[in-house]
């Protein structure tokens, strides 16, 4: 017989890390309990240390600071009717555990000036697919976990503008895997895992303007935050008869993190009652190709550009709290975010659509130092897709309950 | 409190399983009751150079009917092989040397350079055990590996002395001394038929290089394709009509390429003088890559080097090309080459035929399956749920061992292109396979 070379052109490795789950693409806004309670709304409302996120200019006028600890388990849940054999696949993501905590504080009381670090998960999803399925090719699994630490200053002009400033270092990992349609002789198919750290540095910016009692605006600004896996492991599985062609290695990639501007409002219809809305532009226009550079060439494993073609988009977001009582508080909030991801460039990682958001959420004042906040929020969307790349065809539908709990610590 | 838990519960089990609604299966015009099922070596299961009950149990007509399940389509009945046997593979239907299915393997060559290679075990099943009939059933798939399109007609087909003997048909016709295909066919009283009637009118006379066998004559097919369709829709039955593909876009004619003739100087320089004094020039050699020289009655010596659009065959011994000067010194064989003109005869035959099964199909308002259109989709490349595969041999993840029949994802994906058309014909829906879940090419 011939002697055949065993170059296999078609391993293409087409990943991108994106928590679907609670936000377009990769954006998530699951920040601050009081905020989340009204759709991520409340970037114009100074109440607490979560301003240091949402906007660091509003953080100067949250009086007098503290210290909240929160968490809120994701569960997302997707499923796959594939066009061609109509037969529907089911995620099996685990329950996702974004975190954020927050401390605020000035130097002296009476001080103008403050200070406060963020630390939050803006990434925390696994996307896992059942073993065999029939995108098994194109994806299995892919788990992000990204911590951002953002220390941040802000200090209060007068009683109508506040600034802030918060330098972002973010560190990551990311773990993708998918199977090589090369089969052994048990009747294995290949399988490829990419692992590894990533990390990158960003800001965040925020002024806040105070007009009257009660009107305020908010305007910030979070860079692009670029995450750059160095070092990465590329493992390969494959039958060994042609496992030299799949050399394990190092490779590196970079996942940009868009940049996000919102303007935010907040109006104080009565004394019990506040009104707030948000727009976020997003910068999605970033993630243009998903790239993955090996150390190690074959004719087998060539380095890879995926293209995403994501698109600039906007999230509205229109909450309000209620004061019930002195200690009680309640939160209603509805969002509506327009997808980054066209037509054509859907994924199983990232069956990304339009989406209403609905959201809810409560606070209790345990005494003057302990308040508890929760939230609930849910999102469910459907997307019909083909992916240019894979050939994929058929529609997504997601789902998304994340509820929330913090403890707050007021100084 | 406790309402905000229920609530949340409530959410959390509601978004626990997104509802998502798959199109109901409908038949359509297609009667599923009895179904029948006849063609060539795909449709029978021959794969990797022989039949076996694995490569039956992912046959063209076994995956078809796994979907049409779905509108009340009965389990398909086959001929089985016994798993015991490691295949019953014949070089044409005239051999009685039986062989055994190919696996892939490393293997040195003649100069001792080690790669994946189609290896072929010892058989362990005779001719004996291949015609030894098998218990007469009702099977709805007649499909008889190496038939031609009026072979399916022939009464006595299963019986060893007539002049059209098939041992595969002898296996199991219902009557192996006057069973016909169709009569056979004829006797489970079709309401639907998948029909390959043609494949090998065309690639046997391929595989022979030309220099055996002959392509079926035009009147020929076309009678014998009318008789066929008259007999399978006498009682009103439909079905779908599978066409002829290009059979030369099979690895089998691509994976030996025109000018793999390596030579140095030292070569250049001993052929040179061999060839120049009978050849006057018009062979002649130089370093590096050059075309292999082929027989040819009408090159002015007999002789002359291959042309870049014609293809040598699988059949070809490759170690005797690369150290026993087969193709140089001793040109290849008729039988291991297809020329321009042999080409020519076989892709116009292709287009006769193919014209002939459209019309019928559009007269009987039958489904027409453009097989041509698939192999020629495949050779470009096509990707399928993240997998791309082609028409290269071994690599290119559609085709089994021998080159010729595809394995059980490529006949996944030509089984999806029979549904497209019935379901077009017929305004049924019948889901497609999810064509990953067959196995490709085995890696060692």
């Amino acid at each position: 017989m011939n002697s055949f070379n065993t170059k296999f052109l078609y391993f293409i490795l087409i990943a991108s890390a994106i928590n679907y789950a609670s936000g377009q693409g990769f954006q998530v806004n699951l920040q601050g309990q009081k905020q989340q309670g009204m759709a991520s709304a409340g970037s114009a409302f100074a109440q607490d240390e979560s301003s240091i996120f949402y906007n660091p200019g509003t953080a100067a006028f949250v009086r007098p600071g503290g210290i909240s600890l929160g968490v809120t388990p994701t569960i997302p849940n997707t499923a796959f009717l594939d066009s061609a054999s109509q037969t529907i696949t089911r995620t099996q993501s685990p329950i996702g555990t974004p975190f954020t905590a927050y401390a605020l504080f000035a130097i002296k009381d009476s001080s103008n000036l403050k200070f406060g670090i963020g630390v939050y998960t803006p990434f925390g999803s696994t996307v896992q697919y059942p073993k065999a399925w029939l995108g098994r090719f194109a994806i299995t699994q892919l788990k992000l976990q990204t911590i951002f630490f953002q220390p941040t200053i802000t200090y209060k002009i007068n009683e109508l503008v506040g600034l802030g400033a918060g330098f972002v270092n973010a560190i990551g990992s990311v773990n993708l895997q998918k199977d090589i349609p090369i089969l052994d002789s048990l009747g294995n198919y290949g399988n490829a895992e990419l692992d590894g750290r990533a990390n990158g540095y960003g800001f965040n910016l925020g002024v806040y303007v105070k007009p009257t009692r009660k009107l305020s605006f908010a305007l910030s600004y979070r860079s692009q935050v670029n995450m750059r896996v160095k070092f990465g492991n590329a493992n390969f599985n494959v039958a060994k008869g042609v496992a030299a062609n799949f050399p394990n290695g190092k490779f590196t990639a970079t996942l940009p993190l868009p940049q996000v501007i919102t303007f935010g409002t907040r109006y104080q219809v009565n004394e019990k009652l506040n009104l707030v809305a948000d727009i976020n532009y997003v910068g999605w226009k970033a993630y243009d190709t998903l790239a993955f550079d090996y150390e190690t060439n074959t004719s087998s494993l060539l380095d890879t550009k995926s293209p995403r073609l994501y698109k600039n988009t906007f999230a509205f977001r229109l909450g309000g709290q209620y004061d019930i009582n002195e200690k009680f508080q309640a939160r209603v909030g509805i969002a509506y975010g327009i997808s980054p991801v066209q037509q054509g460039y859907v994924t199983p990682e990232t069956p990304d659509g339009n989406r209403f958001i609905f959201t809810g959420g409560w606070s209790y004042l345990i005494n003057q130092h302990f308040q508890v906040d929760a939230s609930i929020y849910f999102t469910q969307f459907k997307r019909e897709a083909i992916n240019y790349e894979t050939k994929m065809s058929g529609t997504y539908k997601t789902a998304v309950v994340a509820p929330g709990i913090s403890v707050r610590y007021i100084f | 409190m406790e309402k905000i838990l229920i609530i949340i519960s409530v959410l959390c089990l509601c978004a626990c399983k997104p509802k998502l609604k798959p199109t109901e299966p409908k038949a359509g015009k297609v009667n599923p009751n009895n179904i029948v099922y006849i063609g060539t070596n795909d449709m029978a299961g021959y794969s990797d150079g022989a039949l076996s009950n694995d490569g039956q149990k992912n046959s063209l007509a076994y995956l078809i009917a796994q979907q049409l399940k779905n509108i009340g389509g009965g389990e398909i009945t086959q001929p089985l092989v016994e798993e015991f046997y490691n295949g019953f593979g014949l070089s044409n239907v005239t051999s009685t040397i039986v062989t055994a299915k190919s696996y892939l393997s490393n293997k040195a060559d003649c100069k001792g350079v080690v790669a994946l290679s189609p290896i072929k075990p010892n058989a362990n099943a005779t001719y004996a055990n291949l015609r030894a009939s098998l218990t007469p059933a009702n099977y709805n798939n007649l499909s008889v590996p190496f038939a031609k399109s009026f072979h399916f007609l022939q009464p006595s087909y299963g019986t060893n002395t007539s002049y059209y003997y098939n041992p595969f048909f002898e296996r199991f016709a219902k009557n192996k001394n006057t069973s016909s295909v169709i009569s056979d066919a004829e006797n489970i009283a079709p309401t639907f038929f998948v029909l390959q009637p043609a494949l090998y009118d065309v690639l046997q006379y391929a595989m022979n290089g030309g220099a055996a066998d002959s392509i079926t004559n035009i009147t020929r097919f076309e009678t014998a394709i009318d008789n066929l369709i008259n007999k399978l829709t006498a009682n009103g039955a439909n079905g779908a009509v599978i066409n002829v593909p290009d059979v030369t876009t099979f690895p089998y004619f691509k994976t030996i390429t025109y000018n793999g003739l390596t030579l140095d100087s030292a070569k250049v320089k001993d052929l040179t003088l061999v060839y120049n004094v009978i050849s006057s020039g018009s062979i002649s050699f130089s370093v590096g890559a050059n075309p292999f020289v082929i027989y040819d009655a009408s090159a002015p010596i007999g002789a002359r080097q291959i042309k870049a659009d014609e293809f040598i065959l699988l059949n070809t011994p490759t170690d005797s090309l690369k150290c026993n000067f087969f193709g140089s010194l001793n040109p290849l064989n008729d039988r291991n080459v297809l020329t321009t003109s042999e080409i020519n005869l076989i892709k116009t035959a292709i287009t006769k035929f193919n014209n002939k099964l459209k019309s019928v199909c559009d007269q009987k308002n039958l489904a027409y399956v453009d097989a041509n259109s698939f192999y020629n989709t495949l050779s470009g490349g096509i990707i399928y749920n993240g997998v791309t595969v082609n028409a290269l041999f071994v690599k290119g993840g559609a085709f089994s061992l021998d080159g010729i029949n595809l394995n059980p994802f490529g006949n996944a994906l030509l089984a999806n292109e029979c549904i497209k058309a019935i379901n077009k014909q017929y305004q049924s829906n019948i889901p497609h396979l999810s064509a990953t879940n067959y196995r490709g090419v085995v890696f060692p």
